[in-house]
């Protein structure tokens, strides 16, 4: 199992600091390039969020030799697929294309790295700022539950902390975008000693190579890239929060401080998450939605990022179940675990489950090329399955233990979306 | 400097090899169709049996889906817990799920564990355990889902557009069911549905990966040769009536977008217009650059996105659009679709369907990448009874599509006077800006 998971790959730095990691696989005539900003919301700062998003959307408006819309044309005339996402520490941008069209894919990403801001107007701005606005309302604002993780986060972290406001922005900071701030932000980190390049399938490297000398080496790097301050916190008591919307049914979040992406708990505590609700046996599951049946559904989840992680349960109730009820069982669970820790087998069944995951992650070249690329920003290695895999095989049932006594005797968020009409409970 | 002004032109020459689908009959007729691919240590088994929705008996809507949900509660010689750890063990995924026209059951796992997991796989086809208390929690689930589904913009839009463009046939109804329809739902009509829709002759199998192909057929023989062979069973027949024309709204409360599902039937899946229809969509709506999204979005950003599409299914092909915009700007959304519609039936441009064609076509290789794309390859040519070179044939009937073609296919195959519209959101904002009567939709 350990040799598949041991990719062989090629990589270099430009001189101006952009590095490139080559990964061929000639399974079928396609290629992927897939490059990382390292610039998310986390870069951010209170009023002004939402930019590394609307960046996202502004990449695609056209650059110096580009004219709007036409990125898309392009690559959709090669037979090509796109597309971008940003989270609180990164933002991704990534062509598929058939193997033939390499050049093109290149030519595109380095027009907007290099010159993006010569195709930037106002008209273009307004018009992206209605677009995002409307994707925030389509997935946040006008779907049940869809406020609650910014709810979460926003009463977890303090204000000061770079994972305070969600990735897509405040509507009131969306609505309040300036071309200049944009412009502003765009050259303090998207220069090219800031960003990683993956090029991943059906390539030759060394024409590879020469192509991307060509278009990213006359790119000059910024030294002076900000650092991103992480202030230390612990919450001083629990914090309740209760949000009345549309919804059905009751659903209750509880968010705890947990470790940051490759800290030294991360992995036990997506472990311990798997143990919690995994699975039907896993320890929340059976007891709340399968045998007690007062929660429709119940999810536990190690949320983790370059700067801090956070756990989350989430339970919704049944219909007529109170969420003081769905709360106290889920705590009697999680004193049972931290008094007689997980069963070895439990623990063994997660670490298959895992191992799973890796082998299947490999099928599809785009998010393969994704998770290489995670890997040598996070890590400074592309070649990390292995590295990866092994930190769950290396959180033995004793360790898991500790860690479970150690993040569930903090102090928590506690959110509770309710139907607009009910009481509290 | 490096010169940035021509548009790079593809290099070399694409060498695209078809996986080949290959096909066995099991001696109590079970077909199988597979693509052997050794590349990844991964087997993905994918059972279809036509078994959808389209079958529940009147007044108990849900019923294929709960039988769904039902199969990996118990099977075999396991409780629903043991089966769940059994496969957990694997590091396999068994997944369930049930549509209008069928019920899947697939399986990943990786090729060591194959002969374990395809006994697993077995088991929750033909040997669920269907027991009492296992059906009355998953029937509360599904119960419950609803309520929940209730609340959702997306759900809600396609539920009514269902229900008004698909009158008179099963189709009118979502999987899931309704509460009422539910819960005259009991265990006994799980088991009947089960016994006389599960058989070797109302099913495919399809296997893709790790495998050598003696051994897969001698290992499925092993484990569903032994399946009873009982009647042959046809897909349900039916043809929707005429309707439309009629705008719907749905009321929302608290919504600041609505939610827009408008389109009509069209004529069902055939070669001869179904690659002049897929060009001609792709221009007005299949993709991010087609008019009605580069309308709607990018030139008034009043939507993240919008499309349309033509989809089939075994009785009747749809055409319809699908948008989620800004609450004050519904009428707009909606006005401007129906221009666009107007448009495409006037003019197309050569280069649009060149674009169009070049885009389909090439990207045609990308389609056979990962297990789930083969499998839903194989299966596309199963359920429609697709001859066996229509993926050979594929990139040639693209390439042979003409104008004459898209306009033959706007002219005839969208009318706008047959539109229903749906409408999700809220019912004072939307009736300031339709002057003309909405009807109210119960669903």
């Amino acid at each position: 199992m350990a040799e598949i998971l041991n990719i062989n790959y090629e990589k270099f730095k430009l001189d101006n600091g952009l590095e490139v990691v080559l990964y061929e696989d000639k399974t079928i005539p396609i290629v992927t390039v897939n490059l990382w900003y390292k610039v998310g919301s986390a870069n951010e700062r209170k009023g002004k969020t939402g930019f590394a998003h609307l960046f996202e959307h502004m990449m695609f408006q056209g650059s110096k030799h580009i004219p709007k819309e036409k990125h898309f044309k392009y690559i959709q005339e090669a037979g090509g697929t796109l597309n971008g996402s940003t989270s609180f520490d990164r933002t991704n941008y990534y062509e598929t294309l058939p193997a033939d069209s390499l050049e093109l894919a290149l030519w595109l990403e380095s027009d907007r790295m290099g010159f993006l801001l010569d195709a930037l107007t106002q008209e273009k701005l307004d018009n992206q700022i209605g677009v995002v606005s409307n994707e925030r309302r389509e997935r946040y604002d006008n779907q049940p539950y869809g406020r609650a993780w910014e709810l979460l986060f926003s009463n977890l972290f303090p204000e000061n902390h770079p994972y305070h406001w969600p990735t897509i922005g405040w509507m009131e900071d969306i609505l309040a975008f300036k071309l200049d701030d944009i412009k502003e932000f765009f050259h303090t980190y998207y220069s090219p000693n800031n960003a990683s390049l993956v090029i991943a399938g059906d390539f030759d490297p060394e024409r590879a190579k020469a192509l991307i000398e060509r278009y990213f080496g006359e790119f000059k790097p910024n030294g002076n890239i900000p650092e991103v301050s992480v202030p230390e916190f612990a919450l001083e008591k629990n914090k309740t929060i209760i949000h009345k919307e549309n919804v059905p049914l009751p659903k209750i979040y509880l968010a705890w401080k947990s470790d940051k992406l490759y800290g030294k708990d991360d992995a036990a505590l997506d472990i311990i998450s798997e143990v919690m609700s995994g699975s039907k046996n896993s320890r929340l599951f059976k007891s709340l939605v399968f045998e007690k049946q007062i929660a429709q559904d119940i999810g536990a989840f190690q949320f983790s990022a370059k700067y801090d992680g956070v756990f989350i349960i989430v339970a919704t109730a049944k219909p007529d179940v109170s969420l003081d009820r769905i709360k106290e069982e889920i705590f009697s669970q999680i004193e049972i675990l931290k008094n007689e820790g997980p069963e070895k087998k439990e623990i063994e069944k997660a670490k298959n489950v895992i191992k799973s995951t890796f082998i299947y992650s490999l099928e599809k070249l785009n998010s393969l090329a994704d998770i290489i690329n995670g890997y040598n920003c996070n890590l400074g290695e592309p070649n990390s399955f292995n590295y990866d895999l092994n930190r769950y095989y290396e959180a033995d049932d004793r360790f898991i233990g500790q860690t479970i006594k150690k993040y569930f005797s903090q102090n928590y968020v506690e959110l509770r979306i309710i139907p607009k009409e009910e009481n509290d409970k | 400097m490096t010169n940035r002004e021509n548009i790079p032109q593809p290099n070399g020459k694409i060498e695209f090899h078809l996986p080949e689908m290959e096909r066995h009959f099991l001696d109590n007729g079970l077909k199988i169709v597979f693509i052997q691919n050794n590349k990844l240590p991964i087997v993905q088994l994918g059972m279809m049996v036509y078994a959808g929705s389209i079958h529940d008996p009147e007044g108990k809507n849900g019923l294929a889906n709960l039988t769904s949900t039902m199969l990996d509660e118990g099977a075999g010689d396991l409780s629903a817990l043991e089966f769940d750890e059994a496969v957990e063990s694997l590091g396999s995924i068994l997944n369930v799920s049930a549509d209008d026209e069928k019920i899947s059951v697939t399986m990943t796992t990786i090729s060591e564990n194959f002969e374990k997991s395809l006994s697993l796989f077995r088991d929750a086809i033909i040997f669920p355990r269907l027991e009492e208390k296992d059906f009355e929690r998953e029937k509360r689930k599904a119960v419950t889902r609803i309520l929940q589904l209730e609340q959702e913009p997306s759900y809600l839009a396609a539920s009514g557009f269902q229900k008004v463009v698909f009158n008179g046939t099963n189709y009118a109804f979502q999987s899931s069911g309704k509460i009422e329809t539910l819960e005259t739902v009991g265990v006994e009509d799980v088991r009947s549905y089960h016994k006389e829709y599960f058989s070797p002759a109302n099913a495919t199998l399809f296997a893709v990966g790790d495998f050598q192909k003696a051994d897969l057929i001698s290992s499925l023989e092993q484990y569903f040769g032994k399946w009873e062979k009982e009647k042959v069973y046809k897909m349900k027949v039916c043809a929707p009536e005429k309707a439309g024309g009629e705008i719907y709204f749905i009321h929302r409360d608290d919504s600041p977008q609505t939610e827009i599902a408008m389109g009509h039937i069209v004529s069902g899946r055939e070669i001869k217009n179904y690659f002049s229809r897929l060009t001609l969509n792709s221009i007005l709506g299949g993709q991010f650059t087609s008019r009605i999204n580069l309308n709607l979005r990018e030139k008034r950003g009043i939507t993240y996105g919008a499309h349309s599409s033509f989809s089939y299914n075994k009785n009747f092909g749809v055409f319809s659009v699908s948008t989620s915009v800004q609450d004050e700007h519904t009428k707009t959304a909606v006005d401007e679709i129906f221009k666009e519609i107007k448009n495409i039936k006037k003019e197309i441009s050569n280069d649009e369907l060149q674009f169009a064609k070049s885009s389909l076509i090439k990207r045609f290789p990308s389609q056979f990448e990962t297990y789930s794309q083969l499998i839903g390859n194989m299966a596309l040519v199963e359920l429609f009874d697709l001859p066996k070179n229509y993926f050979n044939l594929y990139p040639e009937r693209i390439k042979a599509v003409t104008l004459d073609d898209l306009y033959s296919v706007a002219q005839n195959d969208i009318n706008e006077d047959l539109i229903t519209a749906i409408l999700v959101g809220n019912k004072n904002n939307l009736q300031k800006q339709f002057d003309e009567k909405l009807i109210e939709l119960k669903l």
